[in-house]
């Protein structure tokens, strides 16, 4: 399927995953530190097992910033 | 409102443009906008606000300069180091204009004393650098009916939206602070100088259009950019139904502190 | 000898602002005047709060480093009654009294105007006392005595009322020669005595000073006559008073005027008032006799012998130029002479009459004028007196510290313990110290020079060390000032940084380097460029790695210190208060009243009032004024803002309303009575830097309807166009504009602007050189 994240368009593999799948296969090293911005709304992070990606959904994650570490830059869109 | 010959020539940039003018001016020598910080971010801000004539000032913090802050700090001169952040501001605040007037708090914002200070603001900025003061100011402001910019920077990253009553606050993004565990006390955290400038001057830029009344906030926007890619973006956020302090049914309702990381309190 | 008795004259005008003091401190204790507003009042005369609340310190002039026996005898005794039990001898050639409660001030500072003394000026933006070299008169080295003019000059500013709210402190100094040991290039106003063809006179430094940005004076005149030496102050005085900078707190010393205007301005505007008076001869200092002679009381003559005895002749008299006199020094501890020690010691000493005391730099009491006979008699005094350090090397009491966070506000570290720890390891060490008699370790708590770390050869100014989050008390090193070649002083410049726990032993392996080198080196400047600057590099970068708290706490509570090192009680300057924060009481008081006007059930008539009285008051200080009554602030208001055309005359019945005290008609006039406190703030942010009024055009509102004129003739791209839209801001829709414009660029762009932003052009003229435009507001 084909989504969009943080403003770019991704092929994925997968025929189904989640929302926390997705953080795990972006690599995102602190899931704590991200809100996950779901077609337009913020998703409850209690939600991330349960609300699974499809087809054309555009996501993007929004980290805190400042304060905070991560070793990489989180916003190399 | 009569501007004295020297004011007509300091502002005599503003007063060309047309969204400025004379009257646009005079707004801002009547606007008092507060300073949440007198580090990275809010060095910039304070010289910009201070330089553009916004006639009352206030900023807030309570460390002292350190050897450490100059590398980005730049209101801060090496000449200053051991002195109050807020007095070495001002100083340089009033050597860029002495028109203005500067209020400094050696302070920090904690629950008992934000709601006081910021109620004599029209605008108010954030330039802290952890957690629990951009929460905190976040709740205040949102409870006070008080617009302000929120700003964060980190390593080569910065963000940055700004609140209006009515429109998408911060825990609407975040709805709480991160853990504890995952965030590192700040010491450990880089940062490339030059982005608190970039950060900053966006953060200044809002406030001088908020009081102007000109173009267009970054109110449910948040602006992102990268600055090893180079990349601005903004995605736009919405106001969330379920935010716990600007819904209509708010859970929280009065302010909390949370827990500073050593590091904020006195030792920058 | 009969006629000295006093190393200055009090003013009598002083004694009238005793009691406006007295009242002042009655209102303060009675929660009436704001703490801010009191500070500035306090501070000017000679009180300082200490680090604990209520509690003060009071700095006693003493021209020319100078203070009689009797004199001394009473700040011992103050300091008994009222204070820590002790006399401090401060690096301002001075003494202090320290500890004394609020309630006690006045009557410390009436009981020191019994014997002469004054603490005017002790602080504050004000004249402050007047130092010299503490052995002019007796050197056999000296130009000539200056003491006699650091008097008569003192006793002239003393009385001279414009010496008491400049922009900023003003010091000066007299050295006697060049070895400028009243380091007159790093004082404001400094005085180097000096002969040329025969006259006496003085080369003039200006403009140096130590603190946080320190700067080192710059030669004013190569030679002036020494008949002079008021003339010269007088003009400096003035034109500080009028262009220094009194709105920034931060930069208003007299160095920092030399830099904004930079050499050529400073000395223009200098010689504006230097030029007005030079000629005055009624001007000339008066100056008193000032006799350094040996009185023999004529007491019996002790007779002591023995090596420690000559030791402390070698270490610590000295012959005076005047044949069978000496001078004694005393090394103090940490600056204190106890209370129940002075009196033994002035006793003995106001035998050989009222000239024989003086303070000097180093924190150390100097004696002279003794008959060489009676040195057994000294000796036996101050041997059996306990707290001083003459059985030790002059190294040892030479050694300079603030008070630092013991008792200032501003304070990070602790000098006066680590003085004491330094002193620990050096005496008990095998360090010849003898050698090092002239060698200047200097240490000030804070980044503020009070313990003259600038001109140190070995300096140390505290900062916070931090190691793993945890605080712990560190100190800047610096090293190399350059004192005592005029023209060419240098300030010590920072080498590195260390830990306080560490300085003691750095200290001592840096002086068991240098001292059995030091006879091969000219000074120890050439021994910090040839090898020593290296070593204090190296023996930091040895102590660079603290120990973590956990591992030895110790390194964590600051000598001297009861817990670990916190800046929680850290507060702000005391001595910078001034005319800028009087301002800002009466700018917030306004506020305050203004909003609590706006409260449900509000007393419209008494907050008005307060508003009323705070906008009358805010600005008098700008012009001198001091009011002891609020129908006098009223009055002086009315008279120097009103009648002055500062403030429209439209208030003036409002502020006559309240100089009759007729408060119950103030609600009538609430919109009047705000417009005027808005008026009133207006005014002071038109002000320069300098507190003077700028532009007094009284803002006269356009006629709404006829055609307006103005004449932007000369005036360049794009100020027209900017005036032109201000002009346009203050006409209503439709209402029309002339203006003259200048040919070329002027006609070419300004009404293409005009248009651009939706106004008529209704006419362009060329009439001669200029055009004539006629623009219709939009
Ligand atoms: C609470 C604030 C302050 C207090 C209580 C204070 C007190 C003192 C005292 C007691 C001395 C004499 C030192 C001694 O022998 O014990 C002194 C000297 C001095 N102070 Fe301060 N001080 C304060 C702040 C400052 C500040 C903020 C500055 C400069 C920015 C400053 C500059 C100096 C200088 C330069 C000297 C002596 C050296 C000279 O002769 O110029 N002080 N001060
Ligand atoms: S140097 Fe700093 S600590 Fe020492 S007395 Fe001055 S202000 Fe206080
Ligand atoms: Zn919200």
């Amino acid at each position: 399927m084909i989504i969009t994240i943080n403003g770019q368009s991704e092929t994925l593999d997968q025929a189904t995953l989640s929302i926390a799948d997705l953080l795990k296969i972006k690599n995102v090293e602190m899931p704590e530190m991200v809100s996950v911005e779901y077609n337009g709304d913020i998703l409850d992070r209690s939600v991330f097992n349960s609300t699974s990606v499809k087809d054309g959904d555009v996501i993007e994650f929004l980290y805190f910033m400042g304060g905070g570490r991560h070793s990489r830059s989180v916003y190399e869109f | 409102m009569n501007f004295t010959d020297d004011q007509i020539e300091r502002y005599s940039r503003h007063i060309l443009l047309k969204e400025v003018g004379g009257a646009g001016q005079e707004k801002l020598l009547k606007a008092k906008v507060l300073i949440i910080g007198a580090g990275g971010l809010g060095a910039p801000i304070a010289l910009y606000l201070a330089a553009a004539g916004v006639g009352t000032l206030g900023i807030i913090d309570g460390d002292r300069v350190d050897l450490s802050n100059l590398q980005r700090q730049v209101i801060h001169f090496t000449a200053d180091v051991g002195v109050p952040k807020v007095e070495s501001a001002k100083d340089k605040m009033l050597q860029i204009n002495p028109d203005i007037n500067v209020i400094t708090y050696q302070d920090i914002v904690y629950s008992k004393n934000i709601l006081d200070i910021i109620k004599d603001y029209d605008f108010i900025i954030d330039g802290t650098d952890n957690f629990s003061a951009k929460f905190l100011i976040n709740d205040a402001c949102v409870m006070a009916k008080k617009p302000y910019s929120h700003g964060g920077i980190l390593r080569f990253d910065g963000q940055t939206f700004t609140h209006t009553p009515g429109h998408a606050c911060y825990r609407c993004v975040f709805k709480e602070p991160p853990p504890k565990n995952a965030v590192p006390t700040c010491s450990q955290a880089g940062v490339l100088g030059a982005i608190a400038g970039m950060l900053g001057t966006v953060q200044a830029t809002e406030a001088l259009k908020y009081i102007l009344g000109i173009g267009d906030l970054l109110t449910d926007r948040l602006l992102m950019f990268n600055a090893l890619k180079m990349n601005f973006r903004s995605v736009n956020l919405k106001k969330n139904p379920n935010c716990p302090i600007c819904s209509a049914t708010p859970t929280i309702t009065e302010l909390v502190d949370g827990e500073l990381p050593v590091c904020d309190l006195k030792a920058h | 000898m009969a006629t000295f008795t006093k190393f200055y004259e009090t003013a009598p005008v002083l004694l009238d602002e005793l009691v406006q003091f007295e009242a002042d401190i009655a209102e303060f204790v009675a929660g009436k005047i704001d703490p801010v507003k009191f500070k500035a009042i306090r501070v000017a005369h000679g009180v300082y709060e200490q680090r604990q609340p209520h509690t003060y310190m009071i700095r006693i002039r003493c021209a020319a480093c100078g203070i009689t026996p009797a004199q001394l005898i009473r700040c011992a005794e103050i300091g008994q009654k009222y204070g820590s039990g002790e006399v401090h001898f401060t690096t301002r050639s001075e003494v202090q009294v320290h500890d004394v409660l609020i309630e006690n001030v006045m009557t410390v500072i009436r009981e020191l105007l019994e014997v002469g003394l004054s603490t005017r000026g002790g602080g504050g933006n004000t004249i402050r006392n007047i130092l010299t070299s503490p052995d002019s008169g007796i050197s056999s080295e000296e130009v000539f005595d200056v003491d006699p003019y650091a008097m008569a000059l003192s006793t002239r500013m003393v009385n001279e009322e414009d010496s008491w709210n400049l922009p900023r402190k003003f010091k000066i100094a007299f050295s006697h020669n060049a070895q400028d040991t009243a380091y007159t290039q790093s004082t404001c106003l400094g005085y180097l005595a000096k002969i040329q063809d025969g006259q006496k006179g003085f080369e003039v430094y200006c403009a140096g000073g130590m603190g946080a940005k320190p700067m080192v004076g710059h030669l004013l005149f190569d030679f002036i006559p020494d008949t002079k030496a008021y003339h010269v102050t007088r003009a400096l005085k003035t034109m500080f008073d009028k262009h220094g900078n009194r709105r920034n707190r931060y930069a208003n010393r007299l160095k920092f005027l030399w830099k904004k205007l930079e050499r050529d301005e400073f000395v223009r505007l200098f010689h504006e008032e230097y030029d007005k008076i030079k000629d005055d001869e009624s001007l000339n200092l008066v100056l008193a006799g000032l006799p350094n002679e040996a009185k023999d009381p004529g007491i019996a003559v002790e007779t002591v012998s023995g090596p420690d005895f000559e030791t402390w002749k070698t270490r610590y008299v000295v012959a005076q130029k005047q044949p069978g006199l000496a001078s004694i020094k005393l090394p103090l501890v940490l600056g204190d002479l106890l209370s129940d020690e002075a009196r033994a010691i002035c006793d003995f000493l106001a035998l050989f009459g009222d000239n024989t005391i003086r303070c000097d730099r180093a924190q150390n009491m100097r004696i002279r004028n003794i008959p060489a006979k009676y040195l057994g008699n000294l000796y036996t005094i101050i041997f059996g007196m306990k707290h001083h350090l003459a059985k030790h090397a002059p190294f040892i009491g030479n050694m300079i510290n603030c008070t630092g966070a013991q008792t200032c506000k501003l304070g990070i570290c602790l000098p006066r313990g680590l003085s004491t720890a330094i002193r620990d390891r050096l005496i008990n060490s095998d360090l010849d110290l003898d050698q090092i008699d002239d060698l200047r370790v200097n240490m000030s708590g804070c980044p503020n020079t009070c313990g003259m770390h600038h001109i140190a050869d070995v300096g140390f100014f505290g900062k916070v060390g931090r190691k793993d989050g945890d605080m712990y008390p560190a100190y800047n090193v610096l090293a190399g000032a350059r004192i005592g070649i005029p023209g060419q002083t240098e300030y010590a410049q920072k080498v590195d940084e260390i830990s306080a726990k560490d300085i003691p032993t750095f200290m001592h392996d840096l002086l068991q380097d240098y001292i059995p080198k030091k006879a091969k080196y000219e000074s120890f400047n050439a021994y910090l460029d040839t090898e020593g600057r290296a070593l204090i590099k190296s023996l930091c970068d040895q102590f660079r790695d603290v120990p973590s708290f956990a591992q030895n706490p110790e390194y964590y509570t600051d000598w001297g210190a009861k817990k670990k090192l916190s800046l929680d009680e850290l507060g702000t300057a005391e001595c910078s208060a001034g005319m800028f924060d009087m301002i800002e009481v009466d700018e917030k008081s306004i506020k305050t009243h203004r909003k609590a006007l706006e409260v449900d059930g509000a007393d419209v008539a008494s907050e008005l009032y307060q508003i009323l009285f705070a906008a009358s008051r805010m600005l008098l200080v700008t012009r001198g004024l001091d009011s002891k009554t609020d129908e006098q602030v009223f009055e002086h208001f009315g008279k120097h803002f009103i009648e002055a055309n500062f403030i429209n005359a439209k208030f003036r019945d409002v502020v006559t309303l309240a100089k009759l005290g007729l408060k119950p008609e103030l609600p009538k006039y609430k919109d009047l009575i705000l417009e005027l406190a808005d008026a009133v703030i207006a005014l002071y942010k038109s002000m320069d830097d300098s507190l003077k009024f700028r532009s007094t055009e009284a803002p006269a509102a356009e006629a709404a309807s006829t055609l307006v004129e103005k004449d932007f003739r000369g005036v360049a791209c794009p100020m027209n166009f900017v005036k032109t839209k201000l002009v346009l801001d203050t006409l209503n829709s439709g209402q029309q504009l002339k203006i003259l414009l200048d040919d070329g660029e002027p006609i070419q762009n300004v009404p293409n602007s005009v248009a651009l932003e939706g106004h008529k052009v209704l006419s362009k003229t060329q009439s001669g050189p200029h055009w004539e435009v006629v623009i219709e507001k939009k």
